[in-house]
C-alpha cells in the first residue's frame, strides 16, 4: 500500500489486488474487543457508576457506526477505484480516521485476547502455541497498515514505524 | 495597555483549590505503536507535532502522561475520545 496522492485530507493510496484482499480480510476481523471492560477511572467511585454505563454505551454506538461505515465504504468497495491491475482506494480525512481506529482495534484486540504480553519481543516460537499465531499475524499486519495510514496523514515518509508507546 | 496578571493568577489559584479537577491520563501500554500515539493527541487536543511527541515519549519512558486538567465533563469527553482510538486513558483526581 503506497501513497499516490495527498490533497489537504484526502488520500489516495495504490494497492495491488493481494494487498486489497489482504486489507479486506484483516478488516473482516472488527470488531474483535468486548467493550464491557472499559473504565473511565482506575479510581473506585460511586461518582463514576453512571459516567461508565455511558462510556460502555458511547463505545457500543461508535463500533456500529463504524462497523456500518466499514460495511459501507470498504467491504462492499465504495472507496475502491481500479487502477490498472491493481486499485485505488480514496480517503478523505474522517473516513482516514475512521479505517485508523478500525485497524487499531483489531490490533489492541488481538493484543488482549493474546493475554496482554508485556513483552511482544520476548514471546518464544516454543511458547506460542499455534492457534495464537493468527493473533500475531493480525497484530503485525495491522500495525504494518497503521503505519502507511499515520504516516500519510501526517504528511511524512517515515518514523518509529515498529516502536510502541 | 498593562494587564493585572498577579490579580487574574492568584483568581486562578483560589478557583483550583476550590476545584483541583480531574487529571485526564494516558497510560503506557506495549501494543499502542509511537507515531500512532502522537497522532492521536494531535487529533484529539489539537497539538503541534512537537507537543504530541513529548508526551507520546513521556508515557513511553515514565508509564504515563497527564494530557489535561479538566472539570467532570470535559475530562470525561477526552477519555471518551481517547478510548475511541483504544489508548488507556483515565480521569483522575488529584493526589
Amino acid at each position: 500500500m503506497k501513497l499516490l496522492e495527498r490533497e489537504g485530507e484526502r488520500l489516495v493510496f495504490r494497492l495491488s489486488t493481494r494487498e486489497k484482499q489482504l486489507l479486506q480480510r484483516l478488516l473482516s476481523f472488527y470488531p474483535l474487543q468486548s467493550e464491557s471492560h472499559a473504565k473511565l477511572s482506575k479510581t473506585a467511585d460511586a461518582r463514576f457508576d453512571d459516567a461508565n454505563e455511558l462510556l460502555v454505551e458511547a463505545r457500543k454506538e461508535h463500533q456500529s457506526e463504524l462497523s456500518g461505515w466499514l460495511a459501507r465504504r470498504l467491504s462492499e468497495g465504495a472507496a475502491w477505484v481500479t487502477a490498472g491491475t491493481g486499485w485505488r482506494l480514496v480517503l478523505d480525512g474522517a473516513d482516514a480516521e475512521r479505517l485508523l481506529q478500525v485497524l487499531n482495534e483489531i490490533r489492541v484486540g488481538a493484543w488482549l485476547k493474546l493475554g496482554s504480553p508485556e513483552n511482544l519481543d520476548a514471546v518464544e516460537p516454543d511458547d506460542t502455541a499455534v492457534a495464537l499465531a493468527p493473533l500475531h499475524g493480525l497484530m503485525m499486519l495491522t500495525g504494518q497498515f497503521e503505519m502507511v495510514l499515520v504516516h500519510a496523514m501526517m504528511g511524512d515518509s517515515g518514523g518509529r514505524s515498529s516502536d510502541e508507546a | 495597555m498593562v494587564v493585572p496578571a498577579p490579580t487574574i493568577g492568584e483568581k486562578t489559584k483560589e478557583k483550583e483549590a476550590q476545584d483541583p479537577g480531574f487529571l485526564v491520563i494516558v497510560w503506557n501500554d506495549p501494543v499502542n505503536l509511537m507515531d500512532y500515539v502522537t497522532h492521536v493527541f494531535m487529533k484529539v487536543f489539537g497539538w503541534n507535532k512537537s507537543k504530541a511527541e513529548t508526551h507520546m515519549l513521556e508515557v513511553h519512558q515514565q508509564g504515563k502522561s497527564v494530557v489535561a486538567r479538566e472539570g467532570f465533563e470535559k475530562a470525561e469527553y477526552y477519555v471518551h475520545r481517547l478510548q475511541s482510538y483504544h489508548l488507556q486513558a483515565t480521569m483522575e483526581k488529584p493526589a
